[in-house]
């Protein structure tokens, strides 16, 4: 795993209002400066504290608003909180595509579920539900079995490969993006073949018969309902 | 002019009180009514809770069967299925599993014991061959539970116990948790403000639930409902006696008491009303902890849960059981609500001590809060069980009281923030690491005398001493936990004995205490070295959870703009005068920021944005914290003086 500096600026990029705070920041700075070292501004800190907490805390009072109703920005309450899950929906029709990234494969099931983008990352092995991986290991059979996480992402906002690239890198085995519903994504892997069973956040379940990551493209997708 | 009460006027109106509470038992046992229990007939979105990312998680009682009878599919499909389970233990050590055979159209299974099972659900497809996976499910069996599963159907609903039962339930369990704490804190009403007593009295209630409980279960007496019932009634008793002999009551102190206590009881009714509880992933292993140690009366049906698990967080909802609620929902949410209040209602006397109006002071209160609860995860873990939100709470108020003791000297504050103390130590495994930050910053500014030593560090040893030890007796904890470990045990116990055995030590002799305590004062440097140490010896692990984490922070949105707030007013604030506490304060933030960064630097795993985050919630314990600390500094904006403390 890397932690490179544009992964630094990356997750500063993704601040909610950035600009804003960023703005802020640069106000503040210079003003702060003068309270501390001026000795003629010292006598203005019973004004100026008061006057800077309701400035930054009406900032953030709407940015905090703004998360809650979902307006200017995608990521709202809603999505953080619990959502429910039904066993079995709708059939899906999925172009797939697959693309290599280093160690990683990724698999991209494009149009799933009418305008989102599924992004596969395969753990390469290591455990990825701490509480659950000891479980799921199946020692009867000796099969093993790999566990990853699938993230979903708008369709509008498809992404690159360079992207998931740097999406898995920084997030070590592929965690998902936050506010975001997750998936478990198991394959079976025996001897350069096997099945892949792809769970979806609960709205749809699929079989993706006799595969392996890497090679996917061109797959039967499994029927569904 | 307030004209004082008679010790007979007051003692009629807290046994007047205690009718109140007395009621509220009554109304709970005869509400309890005959709920016949179903079971669970289908799965789907209605009759599971959906814990993210991953499980679906239902709660049904022994001896209920499970069946998975799968919806929304054509006949024609359906016909060609046939469905099994997967039945795995999880707080069983080997893990045990079964599978029950294939079976047409839907599969069922019979959980006879309590405990936490992962249920896989698998079909086959008859025509084309083939197994498929298609469900993973949290099942918690827990004891003494009547709304068995979350059952979809009419009939299921028709079962289920009304809502008004419920509520009364919740509404009695939390009057006797205040009743409780307004007793204990009555008896210091000369020493104690009235607002203090009041906003602190439910946490307090809490604490000495917790307490109350631990010494049943480290004594092996058997906890039972009449048990916990008289040992609460004696202390309502014992503290309502002493309160009126001590006096210091007004008729408008009383007036006032009684309305908060109304005001108390109206939150909790609504909010048993409106239920906004959570319960996702070890939301639940608390719950099954707390029912096991209440409705099997002591440790030995507890299974693995007391090695992995703080014990604060299922004592508390170890009252479901006495009280015949599945859930007590509203505990947490008003532990919240009393904390905030306190939390409002101090910085509001800082404020107006620093000569500001009542509006400005109010009106600062009410933006600060403001800033806090409408961010996602200090609003969602007020509601949500977590032993993060109890840590926070329990820190937060331990860290004022003290703050306040030490610098009025006063006595009943010091026994409180050792309950509070005490308390925080529970809520998690390692709380006793955690509260050596407390302990530590206590030793710092103050010297121990003989009362620090009778009301603080002795009695907080001892309770974690003795529970401590109780587990090591009761469980095997060489290997068969992951939380719970041998050296993490002896770290525990020999940093309390080695603070105990200091602050002895240092009423021997000066020149050890000044010794001692300069050493303690190097703690700061000493993990922030280490810290840099570790990072730097590993600089990807580091520098990958520190990304995590202010992704989780500042980016992800769990939190809003709160920490960026935070970071933007601190060095603002250290502008201002120094507060009353403060240095006792920060240094004991200081150290529990550095102890957990400490941490996230050695611990082999990784952090990860989620808002499940070990990283994310652990911030939990320390928002209020910071921004009760920012509210005091800015509260002396106009001061240059210092404080000794």
């Amino acid at each position: 795993m890397n932690c490179s500096f544009d992964d630094l600026l990356s997750v500063l990029r993704s601040i909610p209002g950035a600009t804003l705070w960023l703005g802020l920041a640069a106000v503040l700075l210079p003003l702060w400066v003068v309270l501390l070292c001026s000795r003629r501004a010292r006598g203005l800190r019973a004004e100026m504290l008061p006057a800077v907490f309701l400035l930054v805390a009406a900032i953030t009072i709407a940015l905090n608003l703004s998360l809650l109703v979902g307006s200017g920005d995608e990521r709202t309450w809603k999505e953080f909180r619990p959502a429910e899950g039904t066993l079995f929906a709708r059939s899906l029709e999925l172009p797939l595509n697959a693309y290599t990234c280093g160690n990683e494969s990724l698999l991209f099931l494009d149009g799933y579920l009418g305008g989102r983008t599924l992004v596969v990352s395969r753990g390469g092995g290591r455990r990825i539900w701490d509480d659950n991986g000891s479980y799921l290991v199946s020692a009867e059979t000796g099969k093993e079995l790999i566990f990853a996480e699938i993230e979903f992402a708008d369709y509008d906002d498809h992404l690159s490969e360079r992207q998931v690239e740097l999406l898995l890198r920084r997030r070590h085995y592929g965690v998902g993006i936050p506010g975001r519903n997750y998936a478990v994504f198991v394959m079976e892997r025996r001897q350069g073949s096997g099945k892949v069973y792809l769970f979806s956040d609960g709205s749809a379940f699929y079989v993706l018969p006799e595969a392996l990551v890497p090679e996917v493209a061109g797959l039967q997708i499994g029927e569904g309902k | 002019m307030t004209r004082k009460t008679s010790p007979l006027g007051l003692a009629a109106i807290l046994a007047a009180l205690s009718g109140v509470v007395a009621l509220a038992a009554l109304a709970v046992r005869s509400g309890a009514g005959d709920f016949r229990v179903g079971r669970l007939e289908e799965i789907n979105e209605r009759n599971f809770y959906f814990c993210p990312p991953r499980h679906l998680s239902t709660l049904i009682r022994p001896g209920e069967s499970l069946i998975v009878r799968p919806r929304n599919i054509s006949p024609g499909l359906l016909e060609r299925l046939e469905f099994r389970m997967e039945i795995a233990t999880r707080d069983d050590r080997p893990y045990r599993m079964v599978r029950t055979p294939y079976a047409k159209g839907e599969a069922s299974w019979r959980f006879d014991e309590t405990g936490q099972y992962v249920l896989s659900i698998g079909v086959r497809d008859t025509r084309h061959g083939g197994e498929r996976a298609l469900r993973k499910a949290d099942v918690f069996v827990a004891p003494g539970i009547k709304h068995a599963g979350q059952m979809s159907s009419q009939a299921a609903a028709d079962m289920a116990p009304s809502r008004a039962s419920k509520m009364v339930r919740e509404t009695a369990g939390a009057a006797i948790l205040l009743a409780l704490g307004i007793s204990a804190l009555a008896a210091f009403r000369s020493r104690l403000r009235l607002g203090w007593i009041m906003l602190i009295a439910f946490p307090a209630g809490v604490g000495i639930w917790t307490c109350l409980s631990l010494a049943v279960l480290i004594l092996h007496v058997g906890c039972s409902g009449w048990l916990m019932g008289c040992l609460v009634g004696a202390l309502c008793v014992a503290g309502a006696s002493a309160a009126a002999w001590g006096g210091g009551w007004t008729f408008r102190d009383i007036r006032n008491l009684l309305l908060f206590f109304a005001g108390f009881l109206a939150a909790a009714v609504l909010l048993a009303r409106f239920d906004f509880s959570m319960l996702m992933w070890d939301s639940w292993r608390y719950l099954i902890f707390g029912r096991r140690l209440a409705f099997f009366g002591g440790l030995e049906h507890a299974a693995n849960y007391p090695r992995e698990y703080g014990v604060l967080a299922a004592l508390t909802q170890s009252m479901s059981v006495f009280l015949d609620l599945d859930f007590f929902a509203v505990l947490q949410p008003l532990l919240c609500l009393s904390t905030f209040g306190f939390v409002g209602w101090s910085l509001y006397e800082r404020w107006r001590e620093g000569g500001r109006s009542a509006f400005a002071s109010a009106g600062f209160v009410v933006v600060l809060l403001a800033c806090v609860l409408t961010a996602y995860m200090p609003a969602a873990s007020s509601v949500w069980l977590l032993p993060n939100t109890f840590t926070g709470v329990f820190l937060l108020l331990a860290l004022v009281v003290l703050a306040e003791s030490i610098s009025k000297g006063s006595r009943p504050l010091l026994a409180l923030g050792c309950l509070f103390t005490i308390c925080s130590s529970f809520c998690r495994i390692e709380g006793p690491i955690a509260a050596l930050a407390i302990l530590a910053a206590y030793f710092v500014v103050k010297r121990p005398d003989r009362d620090d030593l009778r009301l603080f560090y002795v009695p907080y040893f001892l309770a974690v001493a003795a529970w401590n030890v109780t587990i090591w007796a009761a469980f095997d904890i060489s290997g068969g936990s992951e939380f719970l470990t041998v050296p993490k045990m002896v770290v525990m116990l020999g940093a309390n004995a080695a603070v105990l055995a200091a602050a002895v030590a240092c009423q021997r002799r000066q020149r050890i205490d000044r010794f001692l305590r300069s050493c303690v004062r190097l703690l700061p440097g000493f993990l922030l070295a280490v810290g840099i140490g570790v990072g730097l010896k590993d600089y990807h692990h580091a520098g990958c959870n520190l990304l995590s984490l202010a992704e989780n922070l500042f980016a992800a949105g769990y939190w809003g703009g709160l920490w960026l707030m935070m970071l933007l007013l601190l060095p603002f604030a250290l502008l201002a005068g120094r507060f009353r506490g403060e240095r006792f304060f920060g240094f004991a933030i200081l150290v529990m920021f550095l102890m957990t960064f400490d941490l996230f630097l050695f611990r082999p795993s990784w952090l990860r944005v989620h808002v499940m985050d070990s990283g994310n919630r652990m911030f939990i314990h320390y928002y209020m914290l910071l921004a009760y600390f920012i509210g005091c500094k800015l509260a002396n904006a106009g001061e240059q003086g210092t404080q000794t403390t």
